[in-house]
């Protein structure tokens, strides 16, 4: 195992310099809003029988504010991944179109918000990016972040502040401005986590009882578990959301055994999460009703059942069946039956109209998204970097299959949205910012050449991408 | 427009769809198996002690007896070093001969030095030429759990940050003892 490792710091017999993959990046991002253009070109093609004169318009505004990100990356993060920006672009402005072939099926104005958002979250991570110059000074505000975040989780419990919509309280309101603080908690809690378990990761892999080949941690080191999974079942009783509850739990055990590499905190996670679970199902009726509407959509009584029937389940599931291998076509299907088709259900729309094969690209995008975002994490030098690029990644990860589970039916259904697709300018901003961390660790990880103290010279093209190309191994 | 046309349209979306993500997945390939170097000159092996692998034959096998190396007693701090001895601790006497590429310190199996002991970080600290330093070596704690400490003789001080080590600058990482020599 010593020679392929080994081989990358031999300057002398690796010419090769390491490549920042910039043009890479923009190209693919071309691409992308190429391929956004397109679909968002193809609606008013398929409905009207022209090209809609938005289009270039569109593209221009797309492209624009993707060349702003890139630059941004070129001038303050030249080391970053090249994926994750196009990949972002391409689901974003897939999104887009979707909603936007929505809009001409129901006369709404999704789509515009849409691109506010998209605009508000593009230059969101421009911003942190170019303020954030190291992403371990977030490690000095780990406890700050705790209080931000739960701050953020309980504000739509604020009387006059928060809203209640469709039996979720999960809305503020300020104005005009409706947003989902959880998104942002999302965030700034896995900022929290990663700093806090990089300090506390030596105490909790201490060793303890070994009970059936498990080395299992001392019961007094359980308190933090014990502490989250109580917050998410509180964000699940006092709000009533289920997804962002499993979203914040999960993301906890995750970071847990990544800190601490004991398979035993996914066994006591899991467990704690299924005790939740059916004590959640056994004393609350929304939590029931979506639970039958999982085992038995087609049950006439449970899909005729407003609210908290199966119907919008089922709806979604036709139109998969309508979509089939290739889809209907952009334009050409039906699906605006679906209640709630532009946020939760955008799923149900991309696999009726682009069919199986668009909805596997696009799920192959977010396996990418991940990838990079887990292979940052393996690759960066320090622990909190790592903890935090693998929570974020693993946060996209968690939400994409919560999100597609539960409209395609594998588990039952939660409100989350699916990361950059679905409509909704919250997880749209949060999901940005997210790209933008990941960016920034990933120019860490992949920088070739250490900060020394004198940056006089030019460094030596060589060793550090080593740390990138030994990963493989593991 | 005909049928037929915005037929071909909307496959071309897939069509389109699918090279981009062959585009990002020919990427990744590229980047886990892709551009190694062809063969690695023997003579330019990189300097890589790792005590575990005992089929290899290497000059630096722990030599616990003797005093490593009769060195001259140490000499100006200008002159560049040429090997990292480590004179204490689970690995005594390895010597890993320094060229021009940064050295990685820790636990970890990917470190340049593996150091099996308990009491170092996974990436514990890194050794790497600084051509502004006199003696063109700086030592850079990574984020270590229990810290690095560089002196020469008695007088230590915890690392922070990036500080330049040259001949006789001892370093101490967890149990193990490490000197920089010419």
């Amino acid at each position: 195992m010593s020679s392929p490792a080994a081989a990358p710091q031999a300057p002398a017999a690796a010419p090769r310099p390491p490549r920042s993959r910039r043009w890479l990046e923009l190209g693919l991002s071309a691409v992308a809003v190429g391929v956004a253009m397109m679909a968002y070109g193809l609606v008013g093609v398929a409905t009207d029988g022209s090209w809609p004169a938005g289009i270039l318009g569109y593209g221009a505004g797309l492209g624009a504010l993707v060349l702003v990100l890139h630059v941004a990356v070129r001038w303050r993060a030249p080391w970053a991944d090249p994926l994750l920006v196009p990949v972002a672009t391409l689901l974003n402005g897939l999104g887009l179109a979707l909603i936007h072939r929505l809009d001409v099926a129901r006369d709404g104005s999704f789509a515009e918000r849409q691109l506010m958002w998209s605009a508000i979250g593009i230059l969101a991570a421009t911003a942190l990016l170019v303020v954030l110059r190291d992403h371990r000074l977030l490690r000095r505000y780990t406890f700050t972040a705790m209080v931000v975040g739960l701050v953020l989780l309980v504000l739509p419990l604020v009387p006059f502040l928060g809203v209640n919509i469709n039996g979720a309280q999960i809305w503020i309101r300020v104005g005009p401005i409706g947003f989902q603080p959880g998104e942002l908690a999302k965030i700034v809690l896995t900022v929290f986590f990663a700093g806090y378990l990089v300090t506390a990761r030596d105490t909790l892999s201490l060793v303890g009882p070994k009970v059936l080949g498990l080395q299992l941690p001392r019961p007094r080191d359980l308190g933090p578990l014990v502490v989250a999974w109580l917050a998410s079942l509180g964000v699940l009783v006092l709000e009533r959301d289920l997804g962002t509850s499993l979203l914040f739990f999960g993301l906890f055990v995750a970071m847990l055994y990544v800190a601490t590499q004991r398979v035993s905190w996914i066994a006591i996670g899991l467990t704690l999460f299924v005790g939740g679970a059916v004590l959640a199902w056994s004393l609350f009726s929304h939590v029931q009703a979506r639970v039958t509407a999982w085992l038995d959509p087609f049950d006439a009584e449970v899909y005729a059942q407003s609210p908290g029937g199966s119907f919008q389940l089922v709806q979604g599931l036709f139109g998969f069946a309508n979509g089939g291998l290739l889809g209907t076509g952009i334009g050409q299907g039906r699906p605006q039956t679906v209640p709630y088709a532009e946020s939760d259900f955008i799923l149900a729309t991309l696999g009726e109209e682009m069919g199986l094969t668009g909805l596997l690209a696009v799920l192959l995008l977010y396996l990418v998204l991940v990838e990079r975002g887990l292979r940052t994490g393996v690759a960066v030098r320090d622990g909190f970097g790592k903890l935090l690029a693998g929570g974020l990644a693993f946060a996209i990860a968690l939400q994409c299959f919560v999100v597609a589970g539960g409209v395609l039916r594998v588990i039952p259904l939660t409100g989350l949205t699916m990361p950059f697709l679905a409509y909704g300018g919250s997880s749209l901003v949060a999901n940005w910012m997210i790209v933008a961390l990941l960016l920034r660790v990933s120019d860490a990880a992949r920088r070739p050449a250490p900060e020394v103290p004198a940056e006089s010279s030019p460094v030596l093209p060589s060793e550090q991408d080593a740390s990138a190309t030994q990963v493989v191994r593991l | 427009m005909s049928q037929l046309t915005v037929t071909a349209l909307q496959l071309g979306l897939l069509v389109l769809l699918w090279l981009f993500v062959l585009g990002v997945v020919g990427v990744l390939r590229r980047d886990l198996f892709g551009a190694r170097p062809a063969a690695p000159a023997a003579s330019s092996a990189p300097p890589r002690a790792e005590p575990q692998d005992q089929a290899a034959p290497r000059p630096a096998r722990p030599r616990p007896a003797a005093p490593p190396a009769p060195e001259p007693a140490p000499r100006p701090a200008d002159q560049r070093p040429r090997a990292l001895v480590v004179v204490e601790g689970p690995l005594a006497g390895t010597r890993l001969p320094l060229d021009d590429s940064p050295v990685l310190l820790g636990r970890a199996q990917d470190c340049t030095l593996v150091l099996g002991d308990d009491y170092a970080s996974g990436h514990h600290a890194r050794l790497l030429p600084a051509p502004g330093s006199a003696s063109g070596w700086a030592l850079e704690d990574l984020g270590s759990t229990n810290g690095t400490s560089v002196g020469r003789g008695s007088a230590t001080s915890k690392v922070s940050g990036s500080v330049p080590v040259g001949v006789g600058s001892v370093v101490k990482i967890g149990r193990t003892t490490l000197e920089l020599r010419a």
